[in-house]
């Protein structure tokens, strides 16, 4: 309870809502603009957490997220332009209820999803983070090698789903990207060059702001312009039937939104279409009919899906260190740049910063809502607005972000260096998420192994003893399953 | 519908064989790995190789390889060799070239490393990020001088009161 009351007392103050409101908007604006992604959003706007104290960098994010991930469905509706790949589902449906001229109600049914979506996310968290906090205190050194190592192995699998090894060797090259520095239990040189900017190795956010950022960017120039053509939105509020009608596509999209969002890096994209898939195979008669041409329950399984998962990427972010999409490692380079190490021993060092948590999604998830119901109307011309002329105002902000950190010419490089590496990797086909997995992952994987070897080599351990470790061993064997499911497995999307 | 138009291009462009691609990236990535490999391997070990700080990173380099090594092996089998020698033809240069991709990949890489490399190390943010904005804008906007002018000022102007002001950030350039 004390925790609870730690968490609350820093929320109710002027800065804090200014900067909640701030980052719901933002999000929303930037989620709704065709060409800017959730990552991205976060990537750029993570610079300006630096002065932030913590709870207000998580408020912060936690605005952006929640809201962006809204935003993307604005656009899918009205101009049948998803603002984000997640929110391609919502398009295929909400669009030609804008045809129609239902554009307004679609998009407040998106709303309204998008709330109910969020609030599974959030209720699962409070429930299932004390849960496996507590299975979590009982890994060693080699159970965290082994989490981490999976994390990245099936974040590859996953994002590179018809060639997994291009997933994993983006993982790989990350993971090599963050040996660069002293090593923490030697203190070797690793891949400094003898350069003094490379002893301390290479901060996360200049390459995450690289790879979503200044790549995306480089993407959108490189592309040729999209046409957008805007009709009139009308009513928007949804009748209460709406929702009642279709409450068990809601909690069913829900469920495989947290499953999905819980896996590291699988993030909306894939629930909402997982749950837009399930939602048409389960539809019956009239309803069947309407899909494709403006069926409310595929919107709805599409937003409902992409929000929950937010609550679902939460899980693992916050209980094991372990990403579950590229935005919650961009949360977790902003936590790092706050001395914040996320993990099973979070609330021991830092009593109501779990909680805390909670209360920021409770609270980005009402400003959605209401900020939403509010800007869509009058926020039609500048959702619209061309990637010709974002882009070019984009750039500077990716500067700012990089170079604001240390104020270091270097890190403005890397994040050059990273932006085209980025660029070629995606042009070669190469998912990105499972670098910054290993970027971020790197360091724990590679201090964890060295330990448990240490431990295993004072106590004389054999194989048989390290594989008497239960959840070692468990582990071992799904990282098996992943490798041989990405090797084996039905290719399929 | 357009929408699932874009879609299909979309799954079949992220699905397609790039064996030109994976050809290249093969031999890459087969030469980096084998680098840090040998790096790796030459760290002193003050406790044995079991613990060493070279174990991860020659761990992580190894398999590497091998993945390399199969998607060179797997571009190969598909003639990527050749296909990476055809897209430094004259016929697919110029082609590229015909249809803009070429011109629109090098026109906006010179954008960035212009701003990045050149301005920001020769004006201070605000002056540098103004003359960036409105040629940038210029080229790719295509619209009214005035327009731009006003949007780059306007942009400029809540860069700098807001990060320099509220939010008390040094920004990139000279004079800093």
């Amino acid at each position: 309870m004390d925790s609870v009351f730690l968490a609350v007392k820093d929320l109710f103050t002027l800065n804090m809502l200014i900067i909640a409101l701030s980052g719901t908007v933002l999000g929303m604006v930037w989620g709704a603009m065709p060409a800017l992604s959730t990552t991205m959003a976060m990537a750029l706007l993570v610079g300006l957490t630096i002065k932030m104290s913590t709870y207000e960098a998580i408020m912060f994010l936690m605005a952006i997220m929640t809201s962006s991930v809204f935003g993307g469905s604005i656009t899918a509706v009205l101009i049948n332009i998803p603002g984000t790949p997640a929110s391609i589902p919502t398009a295929i449906e909400g669009y030609p209820l804008t045809q129609k001229g239902e554009g307004g109600l679609a998009l407040g049914t998106a709303i309204v999803a998008s709330f109910f979506g969020n609030w599974i996310g959030i209720i699962a968290v409070i429930i299932f983070i004390p849960l496996i906090m507590a299975i979590a205190l009982k890994f060693g050194a080699w159970e965290l090698f082994l989490l981490a190592f999976w994390g990245i192995v099936i974040c590859g699998t996953l994002v590179g789903s018809e060639k997994p090894v291009k997933g994993w060797i983006s993982g790989w090259i990350g993971l090599l990207i963050a040996m660069i520095g002293v090593d923490p239990i030697h203190g070797v040189h690793r891949f400094t060059f003898d350069l003094p900017v490379l002893i301390d190795g290479i901060g996360n956010i200049p390459i995450i702001i690289g790879l979503f950022g200044l790549a995306e960017i480089l993407k959108a120039l490189a592309s040729p312009p999209l046409v957008m053509e805007t009709r009139p939105v009308g009513r928007i509020i949804p009748p209460f039937s709406m929702m009642k009608k279709h409450w068990g596509v809601t909690l069913r999209s829900g469920f495989i939104g947290l499953i999905i969002g819980a896996l590291p890096a699988a993030g909306p994209n894939i629930a909402s279409f997982l749950a837009y898939i399930f939602a048409k195979q389960g539809a019956k008669g009239e309803e069947k009919e309407k899909f494709g041409k403006g069926a409310y329950s595929g919107l709805i399984a599409s937003e409902v899906a992409n929000n929950a998962c937010i609550g679902g990427d939460l899980l693992p972010t916050i209980t094991l260190g372990i990403p579950g999409s590229a935005g919650m490692a961009i949360l977790l380079g902003a936590l790092n740049l706050h001395a914040i190490r996320v993990g099973p021993a979070l609330e021991m060092h830092h009593p109501g910063l779990i909680q805390f948590f909670f209360i920021s999604l409770i609270v980005a998830n009402m400003l959605m809502y209401a900020v939403a119901l509010v800007i869509i109307k009058p926020g039609v011309k500048l959702f619209t607005m061309k990637k010709e002329i974002l882009m070019p105002v984009i750039l500077p902000l990716c500067a700012i972000g990089a170079f604001g950190i240390n104020q270091s010419v270097f890190e403005l490089y890397v994040m050059l260096g990273m932006g085209l590496l980025g660029w070629a990797l995606y042009e070669m086909r190469y998912p990105l998420a499972p670098m910054i997995l290993g970027v971020i992952l790197g360091p724990m994987a590679d201090e964890n192994l060295r330990k448990a070897i240490m431990i295993f080599q004072g106590q004389e351990a054999t194989v048989l003893t390290v594989l008497s470790r239960p959840i070692g061993t468990l582990m071992l064997i799904v990282i098996a399953l992943t490798f041989y499911k990405g090797l084996f497995g039905k290719k399929s999307r | 519908m357009a929408i699932i138009e874009e879609l299909k291009e979309k799954t079949e462009q992220e699905t397609e064989e790039t064996p030109a691609a994976d050809f290249f990236m093969g031999i890459v990535l087969m030469v980096l790995s084998g680098i840090v490999c040998t790096v790796a391997w030459s760290w002193p070990r003050p406790s044995g190789i079991a613990s060493s700080a070279g174990l991860f990173p020659f761990l992580i380099a190894f398999s590497l390889f091998i993945m390399a090594l199969s998607i060179f092996i797997h571009s190969f089998k598909r003639k990527g060799y050749r296909r990476f020698v055809a897209l430094f033809g004259v016929t697919h240069l110029r082609e590229s070239w015909t249809h803009g991709n070429l011109r629109l990949c090098l026109f906006s890489l010179m954008t960035v490393l212009v701003y990045l490399v050149v301005i920001l190390n020769l004006l201070p943010f605000e002056i540098g990020t103004f003359l960036f904005m409105t040629a940038a804008l210029y080229l790719y906007w295509k619209t009214k001088l005035y327009r731009i002018l006003i949007v780059s000022v306007c942009v400029v102007a809540f860069y700098s009161i807001s990060f320099k002001v509220l939010f008390k950030l040094v920004l990139p350039g000279v004079g800093m």
